[in-house]
C-alpha cells in the first residue's frame, strides 16, 4: 500500500497535466485523476509487469478523459476564467528572472495555445499531448491510442499544421489590434 | 509538394536512425520548401511549451495505515485454543499421574539410598502421605512454571518491539509460543518416564515386602511350633 502511495506521488503531476490539458478544466481534471488512481489501485493485480506502470496509468487516464468528454458531450474548455485579468495572474507568479511584460505575454500565449488545442479533433489533440508534453515515442502513442504508427504521425503532422495556422492568425490579429490602438492613441 | 514531406515528422521529433537523419539533412540543404516546413514545425512546438498547467494541490489522499489492534487478537483462534488445551491437558495428566502413582515415590526414594534390596523397612501411612505431598508440590511447581510462562505470553499487552504490521514480530511471537508448547510436551514426557521408573521400583519393592512377610510368617509359625 505504501508502495502504491509512492507511485502516486511520482506520477500524479504528469497525470494531472494530461487530464487538465485534455479536459481544460481543473475540477474535471481532479476528478479524473482521482478516479484514475483508484482504478489503478483496484486493477493493480491485473497489471502486467511487461508494460510500464506509467503507460498503463496513461491509458487509464486517457480512457477516463474520453469517457468524460463523451459523457459531457462537450469540447475541452480552454479559456481564462471570467473576471480574471492576465496581469493579475502575472503579478502573482512573477519571478525575478522574468519581467511582468514577458510573463503576461507567456500567459497570453498559454491561453492561446490551450484554445487552439481545444479546437483540434480529439485524435490529433491526444497525439500532440502525448508527444509534446509527455515525451512518448510514436510507437508508444500508437499503443496508447490503439492505432497504426503511420496514423500517429499523420495526426501529429496535421494537428501541428492546424495549430500553426491558428496561432499565426492570432498573432496577426493581435498585431493589427496593437497597431489600431497605437494609431487611435497618437 | 515535396515527396519527402511525409518523413519530416520523424526528423523533427528525432525518431529516425542516423542514416535517415543524414539523408534528410542533405535533402534540407537543397529543398527550400521542406526547410521552411521544418522551421515552422519547430516554431509551433516552441509555442506549445507556453501552455502551463496551473499549480494544484495533490488530489490523492494516501491510504491510511491499517488500524492498530491488540496483537493477540491477530493470533489465530485455533493457535490460542491449542495452547490453552495443551496447558489443561498437561495439568490434568500430571494430576492424574500423581493420584495414581504417588505411593511409589517413597519406595523410589528409598531405592536411591541403596538399602532397598537388603533390608526392607515397613511403610507407614504417614510416610505415604508425606511422600504424596512432596510429589504433588514438585509437579505443581513444574507445571505451574510452564503454565505461568504461557499465560504470561497470552495475557500481556503489546511488546515494545511489536507493531501490528510487523509480520516478522508476529511470526517470532508464534514461534515462541510454539517453543513453550514443546516444553510442555517435554514436561509430560518426563512425567511419563518417571512414572515408568516408579512402577518398576514399586513392583520390585512389592516382591520384597511379600518375601519379608512370608519369612515373618514362617518365623511366627516355627516359634509357635516350638512352643
Amino acid at each position: 500500500m505504501d508502495c502504491f502511495n509512492q507511485l502516486v506521488a511520482r506520477w500524479e503531476r504528469p497525470i494531472y497535466a494530461l487530464a487538465y490539458r485534455t479536459l481544460g478544466r481543473e475540477e474535471d481534471a481532479r476528478d479524473v485523476v482521482q478516479e484514475a488512481f483508484l482504478r489503478a489501485f483496484r486493477g493493480l493485480r491485473g497489471f502486467r509487469g511487461d508494460a510500464k506502470f506509467s503507460s498503463w496509468l496513461y491509458r487509464i487516464t486517457l480512457n477516463l478523459c474520453r469517457d468524460w468528454i463523451r459523457r459531457e458531450r462537450r469540447a475541452p474548455i480552454a479559456q481564462m476564467p471570467e473576471g480574471v485579468d492576465p496581469i493579475d495572474v502575472a503579478d502573482e507568479h512573477v519571478s525575478p528572472a522574468e519581467s511582468v511584460e514577458d510573463l503576461v505575454a507567456r500567459q497570453e500565449m498559454s491561453s492561446a495555445v490551450s484554445r487552439a488545442m481545444a479546437e483540434l479533433p480529439e485524435e490529433q489533440r491526444m497525439a500532440i499531448l502525448l508527444k509534446e508534453y509527455h515525451g512518448l515515442t510514436f510507437q508508444e502513442i500508437a499503443d496508447q491510442l490503439n492505432c497504426p504508427l503511420s496514423t500517429v504521425k499523420t495526426r501529429l503532422y496535421q494537428g501541428l499544421s492546424v495549430l500553426r495556422r491558428r496561432l499565426e492568425r492570432r498573432q496577426a490579429e493581435e498585431a493589427s489590434l496593437r497597431r489600431a490602438t497605437w494609431e487611435s492613441s497618437s | 509538394m515535396c515527396t519527402e514531406r511525409d518523413r519530416l515528422i520523424d526528423y523533427v521529433y528525432n525518431e529516425c536512425d542516423a542514416g535517415e537523419r543524414d539523408r534528410m539533412q542533405r535533402h534540407l540543404d537543397t529543398c527550400d520548401e521542406c526547410r521552411a516546413e521544418v522551421t515552422s514545425l519547430r516554431s509551433v512546438r516552441e509555442d506549445l511549451l507556453a501552455w502551463d498547467v496551473p499549480a494544484h494541490e495533490s488530489v490523492w489522499r494516501p491510504f491510511a495505515p491499517a488500524p492498530v489492534t491488540v496483537w493477540w487478537r491477530q493470533v489465530p483462534a485455533w493457535a490460542m485454543a491449542a495452547a490453552a488445551g495443551l496447558v489443561i491437558v498437561s495439568g490434568a495428566a500430571g494430576g492424574a499421574a500423581v493420584q495414581a502413582f504417588m505411593p511409589a515415590q517413597v519406595i523410589a526414594q528409598q531405592a536411591t539410598t541403596g538399602n532397598v534390596a537388603a533390608t526392607a523397612t515397613p511403610v507407614t501411612a504417614a510416610d505415604l502421605s508425606a511422600a504424596e505431598q512432596r510429589w504433588l508440590a514438585t509437579l505443581r511447581e513444574q507445571v505451574g512454571a510452564v503454565d505461568a510462562r504461557v499465560n504470561g505470553a497470552s495475557m500481556r499487552t503489546q511488546p515494545a518491539t511489536f507493531s501490528p504490521d510487523n509480520h516478522e514480530a508476529l511470526v517470532a511471537e508464534l514461534q515462541r509460543l510454539q517453543g513453550l508448547n514443546f516444553k510442555l510436551v517435554d514436561v509430560i514426557n518426563n512425567i511419563n518416564l518417571n512414572l515408568d521408573g516408579i512402577r518398576a521400583e514399586n513392583d520390585l519393592k512389592t516382591g520384597d515386602i511379600k518375601t519379608q512377610l512370608k519369612n515373618l510368617q514362617s518365623l511366627v509359625v516355627s516359634q509357635l511350633q516350638l512352643k
